[in-house]
């Protein structure tokens, strides 16, 4: 596939957010930050309810790259996200991305974010995106 | 104060990457972008450490340079260092990175970074 500059990715939409799928998350990471799990430990931090884990957003933002750059043809290189929103528990992610720079040697420089149900960017970052030598 | 924390992880098998892949809601990827975050290990004791209170405590960003790709049965030796701990306005500005090792070949580094929304100290976390 030939990428251009600013053209999108083929976004990623991941079912609602749920308690149960912290929970697992936690176990599989090894995150033991109650913040996550414990709502009263969340409430005494100030939020209303337990919060998903960053870890969380960047991991669907990896699943949009895997998506659109298939592991046959690419290599990801780096990859960094920063965090800018909480999601909770019933919040819908969309990841997705546009091409920033495509470099002569076929390595394509990627915008993602992450954006919740009401359109707010949660999670954003980007991605350097190496084209496997054949 | 301990500032680097080194650890030897279980060897990589394929059931850690399923569980991993299930419990972010993927099916994509053979080996996870992010399944490094499971070597985490070093930053939560790191931040222990330094009597940081998980209260406050946000993850604001996370960096990955990929220098190898893992295989399964891969030993990792994980090594996590304080990079960076300063305090601006009554926050607290953490960094840690951590390097993965598998076999003596370097496989991956990686950069956290956490604010600690206000300063508070605990006895225990």
């Amino acid at each position: 596939m030939v990428w251009l500059e600013k053209q999108k990715l083929s976004p990623v939409v991941k079912p609602a957010i749920t308690e149960e799928l912290l929970k697992k998350y936690a176990k599989a990471s090894g995150d033991p930050n109650p913040i996550h799990l414990d709502s009263d430990f969340a409430k005494q931090a100030g939020f209303p309810s337990v919060i998903a884990h960053g870890m969380l957003s960047m991991a669907f933002l990896a699943d949009c790259l895997c998506a659109n750059f298939p592991e046959s043809e690419y290599r990801v290189a780096q990859f960094n996200t920063r965090f800018k929103k909480i999601t909770f528990p019933g919040d819908v992610l969309t990841a997705t991305g546009e091409i920033k720079q495509v470099q002569s040697d076929g390595s394509v420089s990627v915008s993602l974010w992450t954006e919740n149900q009401k359109g707010e960017v949660t999670a954003q970052g980007e991605a350097l995106v190496k084209l496997l030598t054949k | 104060m301990k500032d680097l924390i080194q650890f030897q992880a279980e060897p990589l098998t394929k059931e850690d990457i399923k569980e991993f892949s299930s419990s972010t809601l993927s099916n994509h990827s053979l080996f996870p972008l992010t399944f490094p975050t499971r070597y985490r290990n070093g930053e939560f004791e790191l931040l222990i450490e330094l009597k940081i209170d998980m209260r406050n405590l946000l993850h604001t960003e996370q960096e990955y340079v990929y220098h190898e790709p893992f295989k399964l049965g891969d030993v990792p030796l994980v090594t996590t260092r304080l990079k960076e701990h300063k305090e601006r306005r009554r926050m607290q500005f953490v960094t840690a990175e951590t390097e993965v090792i598998c076999g003596g070949r370097k496989k991956i580094t990686a950069v956290s970074s956490f604010v600690i929304r206000e300063k508070t100290t605990k006895e225990s976390v």
